[in-house]
């Protein structure tokens, strides 16, 4: 990584009421070791993650920033740098080590390459099933379920059980039903160039009128080509920490770490 | 959250009965088999109320299991779905109470069936409380698996003696043996599972009300499962940092 001008002090204002989530100094110590597990876990449990234990390494240092509604933050990073821990943190799946996150919305989704639900059911089921979880209202469910399948181009595979599904097939999927619940934010975690053209095209355009709407993002990407499309804000990590933050075009210029 | 949970199981429900060509017979067939195993061994003649005995004590015994592996496997097969959206925790463990309770109400007729149909016992109203009872004592078997699936996930030791669990349950719970004295003697006295079955023993045999006790291993076992979900939700995201 060619590094020109660091720049990772950002100033938090978390008063200001467009500000949707404050990151404040966040620390997340993680360990790299597969043995002991139940060990490290109970010992993290007791001493509420303050413990220093072999192998433990600080995957985020001193993290801060802030989303505005309506923004979309872009983060990037060589592998390793934090990306996918610090999305962990902002979708609630992991505790943070120091510091603080703080959401002032509540409607948010979060959306890996990996897709999480039941492979064993059919689509239609999964999407119930999905519907349920998202707490849609009975009544919307049809229709959820209707446009989610036109919308992935899936409705003929209604019946299939999930496993039978390709990967892409599966991520435009859950890419179409994530966007047809119309949260205030989406965690997308390397989860966006999915399918062929015709459908990231779709996908560019609900993104759009998603953003139109006032929906904010925080987007986990190593390509350029989506982060100038769907960013307007840039944060760098490496090796934990923030290196810079600001606007993509600039960030991405005085960085060589997309291609 | 209650709702949530009980639309999951309406779910799962409407998709493994309706993916299976037996669809609710398998909700009773595997306990059927053992009630039919124990009626031949009771055609030797000798000891015939002692098979039945038997039938019905294998009978709650399944449930227990049954409600052991769901709770020991909830890590396992929830964990990835509450990274993405660690909000549906409780709502899973709704999920599961309720698919644990309406599997265990599909065996309380066998259980009626075996008694009045092959023993010389008729019906009794204090019956009916085993329809209490059984649903509660799933609740200790399911926080047994609870712990179970958090240490197992995290332990590979731990998550094969996790396959001898029901065994030991088979062993130190008094449905084949009842030992005068030794370590499975005391195991089984202080095992809370052993008095749930002393109770039904009481509500089915001896046609006894339920009394101190009934209520003591009910609310015992409603705050041994209270404190093991609220476990399982706390240690949620301390698991999730090991996931696999």
């Amino acid at each position: 990584m060619s590094q020109k001008k660091p720049n990772s002090t950002i100033s938090i204002d978390s008063k200001d009421a467009s500000v949707i989530l404050t990151v404040d100094k966040l620390g997340k110590v993680l360990n790299r070791s597969s043995r002991g597990a139940l060990w490290r876990v109970c010992s993290n449990i007791i001493s509420n993650n303050s413990r220093k234990i072999k192998n433990d390494f600080e995957a985020l240092k001193e993290v801060s920033f802030t989303l505005k509604k309506g923004d979309s933050l872009g983060i990037i990073g060589a592998n390793g740098a934090g990306k996918s821990t610090l999305l962990k943190l902002l979708a609630g799946a992991y505790l943070p080590t120091k510091g603080k996150i703080h959401w002032s919305c509540e409607n948010r989704v979060y959306l890996e390459r990996k897709l999480r639900l039941y492979n064993d059911l059919p689509v239609i089921l999964n999407l119930k099933t999905l519907g349920i979880l998202h707490g849609i209202a009975p009544k919307l469910q049809q229709s959820f379920i209707d446009e989610t399948l036109e919308f992935a181009e899936l409705s003929s595979l209604a019946k299939t059980p999930l496993s039978k599904l390709s990967s892409g097939m599966k991520m435009r999927l859950i890419l179409a039903s994530y966007l047809w619940l119309d949260p205030d934010v989406i965690l997308i975690d390397e989860a966006l160039e999915v399918g062929d053209a015709k459908f990231r095209d779709l996908i560019r355009n609900r993104m759009h009128s998603f953003f139109s709407k006032g929906g904010s993002a925080v987007i986990v990407s190593h390509q350029d080509k989506l982060i100038r499309r769907y960013c307007n804000k840039l944060l760098v990590l490496d090796q934990g920490r923030v290196l810079d933050i600001g606007k993509p075009d600039e960030i991405l210029a005085r960085y060589n770490i997309l291609r | 959250m209650i709702r949530t949970g009980w639309n999951l199981f309406k779910n799962h429900w409407q998709a493994t009965v309706g993916s299976s060509r037996l669809g609710l017979l398998w909700k009773i067939l595997p306990s059927l088999f053992w009630c039919a195993i124990f009626l031949y061994i009771r055609r030797g003649g000798e000891g015939g109320n002692a098979a039945i005995g038997l039938a019905v004590g294998m009978v709650i015994y399944q449930t227990i299991t049954d409600s052991f592996r769901s709770g020991s496997s909830f890590f396992q097969k929830n964990l990835s779905l509450f990274i993405q959206n660690p909000k549906i925790i409780d709502a899973t463990v709704i999920h599961i109470i309720i698919d644990s309770v309406v599997n265990c109400l599909f065996k309380i007729p066998i259980i009626y069936g075996l008694l009045i149909l092959f023993t010389d016992m008729s019906f009794q109203i204090v019956w009916l409380w085993l329809i209490v009872a059984l649903p509660f004592m799933i609740l200790l078997s399911l926080s047994l698996g609870f712990v179970f699936s958090f240490t197992s996930y995290l332990n590979r030791d731990i998550a094969q003696v996790s396959y001898l669990v029901p065994l030991l349950i088979l062993v130190f719970t008094p449905i084949i043996f009842v030992p005068e004295n030794g370590i499975a003697a005391f195991v089984q006295q202080i095992n809370p599972f052993s008095h749930w079955l002393h109770l039904m023993k009481a509500f089915l045999l001896k046609s006894m009300f339920p009394g101190k006790n009934f209520l003591l291993l009910l609310f015992g076992s409603i705050f041994i499962f209270t404190i093991t979900w609220k476990f399982v939700c706390y240690t949620m995201p301390y698991v999730a940092e090991e996931a696999k």
